[in-house]
């Protein structure tokens, strides 16, 4: 069943075009990895699918019914966004920052009720991240962080997650930490569409990838049929070595000559 | 240090005794007041703006025909001024400038008592050869003054205590001894409420102050009452109704109160018409 | 390399290091101990207002017998004089919270930033052009037309995300454009007090001022604090940045006007009955902020407790220094307030650093 599907869509900035004529669905348990240069447009993909960026022309659906006729907090209810960067303005504690999922929830006036209290619980479970559950976000490592936005994420209950970056600067095990537990929530029925750069890591745990380039959607399909050395050679000007050690895996090895600007050294 | 009034300058520049000044400019409305009740408007070369407007001026009526002017030197040399009047405070420029041509230049302070006005208005019917107006305006305003006394004087005799009176002002502020407003209250037999204080000048009072002081009589500027200003918005209280239910309140045309003349005596009759009867 | 917190340097809210030594939790202070604590000394504060002046009376006789003698000094002069003091100082406190929550800056407040200026520019516009006399609440009204250009103004200056700098400076701006729009005013005007006047009115007072003020005033202080206080769980959201916000369902659009809104009503209307009182919004948000978790949806009621207590506390300060010598309300607020604010520039600049 489709969670999201895309069709033909186009998305501008300030004349811009930065999306253009991008198809392509998100089924319930899948984990999909959106990849591509920098600057191709990952992250509007990722804003657009949460409603904060317009389509110029194309079409998107979730739950087979169009974006536009979900209501703002409805999207928020279904639909989990976490931003590349990291903005965090005041030194709130664990607890507080992840209970800032429910705010779909909940009406201004209203308080968190035991529900929600267990759910942020079982979120912060989820990720480790309980035992933080007192301390001062603004004193935690880049680890637990990461771990603390993605409970936050999670105590939403999405049934379709937007991760933007999630692992940039984590240390390995904390990379492979995320990693493992995004496909995990993935496979609890529910939907992850993650943009990364690392490509060992997308062919690693995704069960799909979309590469982007130049605003089109280059290639899609399984790790080892988009990650071909064609591919890899127009969009990132890369060669990479393959592996198919408990699975199929690419790891990015040496950069060639694809366009004007790379000279072979 | 010269006397209060007198112009300094160098030696040929003493006030004018015995002559007869023919194109007189005055640029402060006291003194635009004072001379129009000494010579007539054939002698005035010029008056302030503000000594046509009924509203502020006591002389508007006399001030018809003579020319208005503010008090830059540009248009006060346009005049061609044969003596100048002012106050102490607005047109320094000015008087510096004339007194340096050799025109005699006569500054006034603002009146603390009726004798301050006397003395004023000699000093002027002499700058301009009017002694003997002069010292018929003096006696005539003693004259009222003399009898308006004489009228709050029987009403005094009828009450035993004596009638005890606050002019109470824009921010709460009061009159104390040695102002103009002070010399009104006692000429119409009022004992000034600041003066238990001890208030030298302006001094100020709040709201409760005012109410626990008990005054018999409330004296208000009209243009402060009548006016809508931020700080005049505390004489209209309503606390102030509700404590002294029996107080007399009194608002005096701020008219009067802006000079010390003849007109002053105006402020005086209304306060013991209020008050005294 | 860690994932960096920010974008920009942005200045985390002080007191984070005094707290902990305190003893209080990162989480704050229990919801119940600190409204407890608030509420009594709102009490304490409000009854302290009512029981101090020359005149003397017996509080509980004015209560149960209005029309008795010395009633009046409760209903007319010490009543509302309290009211207004509560009112004021809960609109400025949870003005600056808000304002705070808002632009994601500790150092927002609507003095510090010009919408106390601009009010005050309003409501001396009414008086001086005759517009008052027309309908009495066309003064509330000036002074909340005021306010609203000044936000507008800062809005367009610094946006939401500004630096302390662009803050600041966009704040001195509009300081600087009302008092040329008084200036100006006081060159046009014919009244010879109005220079005294309004040189007093930027100082900010609450004596004698009686229950028509209130009345004046207590729809748009309502109206104000309704539409800032329904912004408690939005600003919480705000935290985690515009985007974040954004995602969880918050309309900045109309996060943004609500406060810019509520802002303009409660100071505009507060600063045209009582003057220019600064820097309560710049203390007590930032007094408050350690014991509520730093979270800005629970600050915005704090703050209006707080400030109340401040500004009624500063108004019995103003009392007991006697009035020959009128001491000003928003000069003792200034003479606490700018030195605090001055330290906490300079706290900042450490941290940034």
């Amino acid at each position: 069943m489709n969670l999201i599907r895309t069709e033909s869509l186009s998305v501008s900035l300030d004349g811009v075009t930065i999306l253009d004529d991008v198809s392509f669905s998100l089924a319930k348990g899948e984990i999909v990895g959106l990849v591509g240069p920098n600057g191709a447009g990952k992250t509007t993909v990722l804003k657009t699918l949460m409603g904060l960026l317009k389509a110029e022309r194309g079409s998107v659906e979730v739950f087979g019914k169009p974006l536009g006729s979900f209501s703002r907090r409805e999207i928020a209810r279904k639909l989990g966004y976490l931003p590349q960067e990291t903005e965090i303005h005041w030194p709130l504690v664990v607890e507080r920052i992840v209970a800032l999922g429910r705010v779909p929830y909940l009406m201004p006036w209203e308080d968190l009720g035991e529900d929600d209290e267990r759910i942020i619980a079982d979120a912060m479970r989820a990720t480790d991240t309980l035992p933080l559950r007192k301390r001062r976000v603004d004193r935690l490592a880049g680890g637990e962080k990461a771990l603390v936005m993605i409970a936050r994420l999670l105590a939403g209950e999405p049934e379709i997650l937007l991760a933007d970056e999630p692992v940039q600067g984590l240390d390995p095990s904390h990379s492979l930490q995320v990693m493992e537990f995004l496909r995990n929530v993935a496979g609890n029925g529910r939907g992850v569409l993650v943009v990364l750069h690392d490509l060992a890591l997308a062919s690693r745990f995704c069960h799909r990838i979309l590469l982007l380039h130049g605003g089109k959607l280059m290639a899609s399909g399984r790790p080892e049929e988009v990650f071909s050395p064609a591919n890899l050679k127009t969009s990132y000007h890369i060669e990479a070595k393959y592996g198919n050690g408990d699975g199929f895996y690419v790891v990015p090895w040496r950069r060639i000559a694809g366009g004007s600007d790379h000279a072979k050294k | 240090m010269s006397a209060p009034g007198v112009s300094k300058a160098g030696p040929s520049r003493s006030e004018p005794r015995g002559s007869s000044p023919q194109r007189i400019v005055s640029i402060n409305l006291c003194t635009d007041e004072l001379l129009l009740d000494l010579v007539g408007p054939e002698r005035v070369a010029a008056v302030t703006k503000f000594c046509g407007d009924p509203k502020v001026s006591t002389v508007a009526a006399r001030a018809g025909g003579i020319q208005k002017i503010t008090a830059d030197i540009e248009h006060v040399r346009d005049r061609d001024p044969d003596l100048i009047l002012g106050g102490r405070f607005n047109g320094r420029e000015t008087f510096r400038f004339f007194r340096k041509t050799g025109v005699p230049v006569l500054l006034f302070d603002v009146p603390k008592s009726f004798e301050d006005i006397y003395r004023d208005i000699r000093r002027l019917a002499e700058a301009v050869g009017e002694p003997e107006k002069g010292d018929a305006i003096i006696k005539s305003m003693q004259a009222e003054l003399a009898e308006l006394n004489g009228v709050s004087h029987r009403f005094r005799e009828m009450v035993t205590d004596p009638v005890r009176a606050i002019f109470f002002q824009s921010g709460g502020y009061v009159p104390g001894a040695e102002t103009f407003e002070n010399a009104i209250m006692e000429a119409a037999g009022l004992s000034n409420v600041a003066l238990e204080l001890g208030i030298r000048g302006y001094g100020r009072m709040g709201l409760e102050e005012l109410i626990k002081a008990r005054p018999d009589v409330i004296i208000f500027s009209s243009e402060q009452r009548d006016s809508k200003t931020v700080r005049g918005e505390v004489l209209d209280h309503p606390a102030i109704k509700k404590a002294l239910p029996r107080a007399t309140m009194v608002t005096i045309p701020t008219l009067y109160l802006n000079c010390g003349s003849p007109a002053s005596v105006e402020a005086v009759r209304i306060l013991v018409r209020e008050t005294a009867v | 390399m860690n994932r960096s917190d920010t974008r920009s340097p942005r200045p985390v809210s002080q007191g984070a290091d005094c707290h902990t030594r305190c003893g209080i939790s990162g989480d704050g202070v229990p919801g119940w101990l600190l409204y407890s604590v608030l509420g009594t000394l709102l009490a304490a504060a409000f009854l302290g207002s009512l029981s101090l002046g020359t005149l003397k009376y017996s509080l509980w006789d004015a209560i149960r017998d209005p029309s008795s003698d010395l009633a009046f000094i409760f209903w007319d002069i010490r009543l509302p004089r309290a009211v207004l003091g509560l009112l004021v100082g809960a609109t400025l406190g949870l003005a600056g919270a808000a304002m705070q929550g808002f632009l994601r800056n500790p150092l927002a407040e609507p003095g510090i930033l010009g919408v106390t200026g601009g009010a005050a520019l309003g409501a001396v516009a009414v008086f001086y052009t005759g517009l008052v006399a027309v309908f009495p609440m066309m003064l509330p009204v000036g002074g909340i037309a005021g306010a609203f250009v000044s936000v507008l103004l800062l809005y367009l200056f610094a946006g939401t995300l500004a630096s302390v700098q662009t803050l600041i400076l966009a704040g001195v701006a509009i300081n600087v454009i009302a008092f040329a729009g008084t200036s100006l005013m006081l060159n046009l005007v014919k009244d010879p007090y109005a220079v005294l006047d309004i040189v007093f009115w930027q100082m900010g007072s609450l004596a004698d001022r009686s229950f028509r003020h209130v009345v004046l005033i207590l729809p748009f202080v309502l109206a104000g604090w309704g539409l800032l206080l329904w912004d408690g769980r939005a600003l919480e959201a705000l935290s985690l940045g515009e985007t974040t916000a954004s995602s969880l369902g918050i309309s900045l659009r109309r996060l943004r006007a609500r406060v810019v809104l509520g802002t303009a009503l409660a100071v505009g209307a507060s600063v045209a009955v009582c003057g220019s009182i600064g820097f309560v919004g710049l203390i007590v948000p930032h007094l408050m902020r350690p014991l509520v978790g730093y979270r800005p949806g629970r600050l915005l009621g704090a703050s209006a407790l707080g400030g109340a207590i401040l500004l009624l506390g500063s108004d019995i300060a103003v009392r007991l220094v006697p009035s020959l010598v009128e001491l000003k309300l928003g000069v003792v607020t200034s003479l606490v307030g700018a030195p605090f604010f001055l330290l906490l520039i300079f706290q900042m600049r450490k941290k940034i650093v």
